[in-house]
């Protein structure tokens, strides 16, 4: 009689005599841990929906500027001040005469204590759609101007929902106020 | 185990959790592989908040501003503390805080990187900072060598 067919470490302490073993290995801990992960990753994953706004501060050109031979179309240079009893737009141009500008724009009055953000985004569609070109808007808020409204009043500026274009924004270039410290080559000014 | 049931109160029942774990396991990876690759980490003050917007830009990785609400800090490093929308106790001139301008002058120095995202901050700022503030931070970094911004917010 043969002795029956031990595997490699069976039998080390005399009890194991079949060939196959059933081992039930308890994952329970190990789950645990994976789950505790699992809902911190998700939880900061909502967290973190973060988006960037690009915006520039104003800078001065140390040189003449010089014209742009590939721009043909006439175009708008928006100015948008914020202040307590509401927004202000001003429209200039390097091309155009001041005369064809002075209607464009003008006051949008505080409604019910806050900003018009709709009339300023209709306002500013209606000058995108004359002068199509048109791309930066300088926004001035005065300095008691919490940031939540300016970001607000970008949200407006930049508005895609523009009537014939898919996707487009109606102001791409935002420039928040303040005083140039550099050129336009990142040369700083003296 | 009470075989056949019966009038014990113990069951001693193995569930087969190993299916499970493969799946905790996949989602795991997906969601730290996700994580690792996020372009910009940020890390927010318990307190502060970041305006929502309908802006859809994804962060990418700059020198980072941050403007909580009782300090500004640049990268991790605490550079000046805030009260009331002012900065406390550091000397300025002209509108500028000197203490972000010179270690804003020292990362610029430092990296001494060119090309077009040279010139950018990323900057964190909580929503009801005064402009008064913001614009003095961004106009002392502008002065540092930083005059292109990404401002970070909150998607809709």
């Amino acid at each position: 009689m043969s002795a029956p067919n031990k595997g490699i470490g069976a039998g080390l302490f005399g009890k194991e005599s079949g060939t196959s073993y059933e081992v039930y290995l308890n994952l329970t801990p190990l789950m645990d841990v994976m789950s505790n992960l699992l809902f911190f990753l998700l939880a900061s994953f909502g967290a973190t929906m973060v988006a960037i706004m690009p915006t520039t501060v104003p800078t001065v050109a140390s040189g003449e500027s010089t014209p742009d031979p590939e721009k043909t179309e006439d175009s708008v240079n928006v100015t948008l001040r914020a202040d307590g009893t509401g927004l202000t737009l001003k429209c200039e141009s390097d091309t155009l005469a001041p005369d064809l500008l002075k209607d464009l724009g003008g006051k949008i009055p505080k409604k019910d204590g806050q900003y018009d953000y709709k009339q300023l985004t209709a306002t500013l569609k209606s000058i995108k759609e004359k002068y199509r070109a048109s791309k930066s808007v300088v926004v001035v808020p005065d300095d008691n101007v919490p940031y939540e409204i300016i970001v607000k009043i970008l949200d407006a500026a930049r508005d895609t929902r523009l009537v014939d274009t898919k996707n487009a924004i109606l102001f791409p270039d935002v420039v928040l106020s303040g005083i140039a410290t550099h050129d336009a080559d990142g040369n700083l000014l003296k | 185990m009470a075989g056949g049931g019966g009038g014990d109160s113990e069951y001693d029942v193995n569930i087969n959790l190993t299916a499970l774990l493969d799946i905790l396991t996949n989602l795991l990876f997906f969601l730290m592989v996700g994580f690792m690759s996020s372009k910009a980490s940020m890390e927010l003050d318990g307190g502060m908040q970041l305006p929502t917007s309908t802006a859809q830009l994804e962060p990418k990785k700059a020198v980072q501003v941050t403007v909580a609400r009782k300090e500004l800090r640049v990268e991790k490093e605490v550079i000046a503390q805030l009260r009331d929308g002012k900065v406390v106790a550091a000397k300025s001139q002209e509108g500028k805080i000197d203490p972000l301008l010179q270690r804003l002058q020292i990362i610029r120095k430092e990296k001494n990187a060119t090309g077009p995202e040279a010139d950018i901050l990323f900057v964190l700022c909580d929503k009801d900072t005064p402009y008064g503030l913001l614009r003095r931070v961004m106009m002392t970094a502008a002065e540092a060598g930083y005059p292109k911004f990404r401002m970070a917010v909150l998607m809709q």
